[in-house]
């Protein structure tokens, strides 16, 4: 019946990649001016970007909301679902 | 996982949080401001100003004259140097006053008149000091780089305890509809895990700069020290050398480099016996790695060229990743918000402990 769980790869993909470019961001900027400046900046900024993203497309209720709080609180949508 | 794993994370991730919390929001919002430091010193000191004398130039031993003639009795500690236009910086300090509390003093090189200062307004000063010791000195900067360690700790077990909370959602899920505590769970989650990395860089070289004074310390008695007594020349005890030519004998020692700043002897960078001239590289990376020249103050020999060993070096970066000034506006921009988040994240980590102890006193 329950879906299989996910790894920590498929958990963590997202955040790595984002950690990933931060860090290239961060260090990018370092090592060059100008350009490399503005790379540095926008590769940074793929943190704030993701979760701005995030809270546009994904901010709803879940596909599986999580054994626990589903049994204390049904939320009422998914009754008739 | 099993439970009682994830209970010692869970107790971990609380507590390294809750001791570090109002500290870390302090630090946020302190540093908020200090990110654009230059832009608000800017905005805030500006003068239209022009050098009295344009095409004359006074050696920094009349500079030097000038500046200590204001303030009998002080002593020269530092000097340094304006990039955009000709002014020199002097710090002095009274020998018999309280530890720590100098003289600045920008200096019109062209006349020796004092020009405005274009950094160090008192509100900004303020929030520097608040950040970087509470006002509390040495004590003070060790106390928050406890709490930077504390973040690290709980950054790494936030980590840690963000799987087993993720497990049955897609990345970047946000319960809107649900309880509280529960939609500011997703918050908390998606918001700290997007700024990891950024978090554990500023945090980390926050923590190596509240260890400056001992670095700086520890450099000058070992290397410092050590590659002065090993070239030293014997001299007659007279009158201090000139301060322009030991610039220049440094400058011709470690050509194609800045001048940043000198650090008179018995300063906090230099040693009892010598002019340190520091310079910086002109790459965007060396500009931020100072080498100094050590000129002995008595004869103006060049003692020696003391290459920075790699803790002084890992404290010269830390100070740009973590102050986030290294790149342009744009980067301070993105500095900033990422700032915003955290204080976000630190204060929703904070209601949801309050929540969930009310939770369970009900």
């Amino acid at each position: 019946m329950s879906r299989r769980d996910p790894g920590p790869g498929a958990i963590f993909a997202v955040p790595l990649v984002v950690g990933g470019l931060s860090l290239a961001g961060l260090v990018g900027a370092l090592l060059g001016d100008g350009v490399m400046d503005g790379i540095g900046a926008a590769l940074l900024a793929s943190g704030p970007a993701v979760a701005a993203w995030a809270l546009a497309a994904r901010r709803r209720q879940g596909p599986a909301a999580g054994p626990a709080a589903s049994r204390r609180n049904p939320p009422p949508a998914s009754a008739g679902r | 996982m099993d439970t009682r794993t994830l209970r010692a994370w869970s107790w971990v991730h609380r507590w390294s949080s809750l001791v570090s919390t109002l500290f870390l929001l302090m630090l946020c919002l302190t540093g908020l401001p200090l990110v654009f430091s230059h832009e608000i010193d800017e905005a805030l000191l500006h003068r239209d100003w022009r050098p009295a004398a344009p095409g004359r130039v006074l050696t920094l031993d009349e500079v030097l004259d000038v500046a200590l003639a204001r303030h009998p009795g002080e002593v020269p500690a530092f000097m340094s140097f304006d990039e955009d236009r000709p002014v020199v910086n002097v710090t002095s300090v009274d020998p018999a006053g309280p530890p720590g509390r100098y003289t600045f003093q920008p200096i019109d090189r062209t006349s020796g008149d004092p020009a405005p200062p274009v950094a160090g307004h008192p509100v900004m000063e303020f929030l520097l000091q608040l950040h970087t010791d509470m006002f509390l000195g040495l004590p003070g900067m060790l106390f928050l780089g406890l709490m930077g360690l504390l973040l690290a700790v709980a950054v790494v077990s936030g980590v840690v305890l963000y799987a087993p909370f993720m497990r049955r959602l897609p990345f970047g899920t946000v319960r809107a509809d649900r309880r509280a505590p529960i939609r500011w769970l997703d918050y908390h989650n998606l918001l700290g895990v997007v700024t990891v990395a950024w978090v554990l860089v500023v945090g980390l070289t926050g923590v190596v700069n509240t260890l400056a004074v001992p670095i700086i310390a520890y450099w000058k008695e070992t290397s410092l020290e050590a590659l002065a007594a090993a070239h030293e020349a014997p001299a007659a005890p007279g009158e201090r050398s000139s301060l322009e030519a030991a610039v220049q004998r440094a400058r011709a020692a470690l050509p194609g480099r800045t001048l940043q700043f000198v650090a008179f002897p018995g300063s906090d960078y230099s040693t009892d016996r010598h002019y340190a001239v520091f310079f910086h590289g002109d790459t965007p990376l060396t500009r931020h790695l100072t080498t100094p020249a050590l000129i002995d103050a008595r004869t103006g020999e060049l003692t020696a060229v003391a290459a920075t060993p790699w803790y002084v070096k890992t404290l010269s970066l830390s100070q740009p990743l973590h102050f986030g000034d290294y790149g342009g506006l744009p980067l301070k921009i993105v500095w900033a918000l990422l700032d915003l988040v955290t204080i976000v994240v630190l204060a929703s980590g904070l209601y949801l402990w309050l929540a969930r102890r009310r939770k369970a006193r009900a």
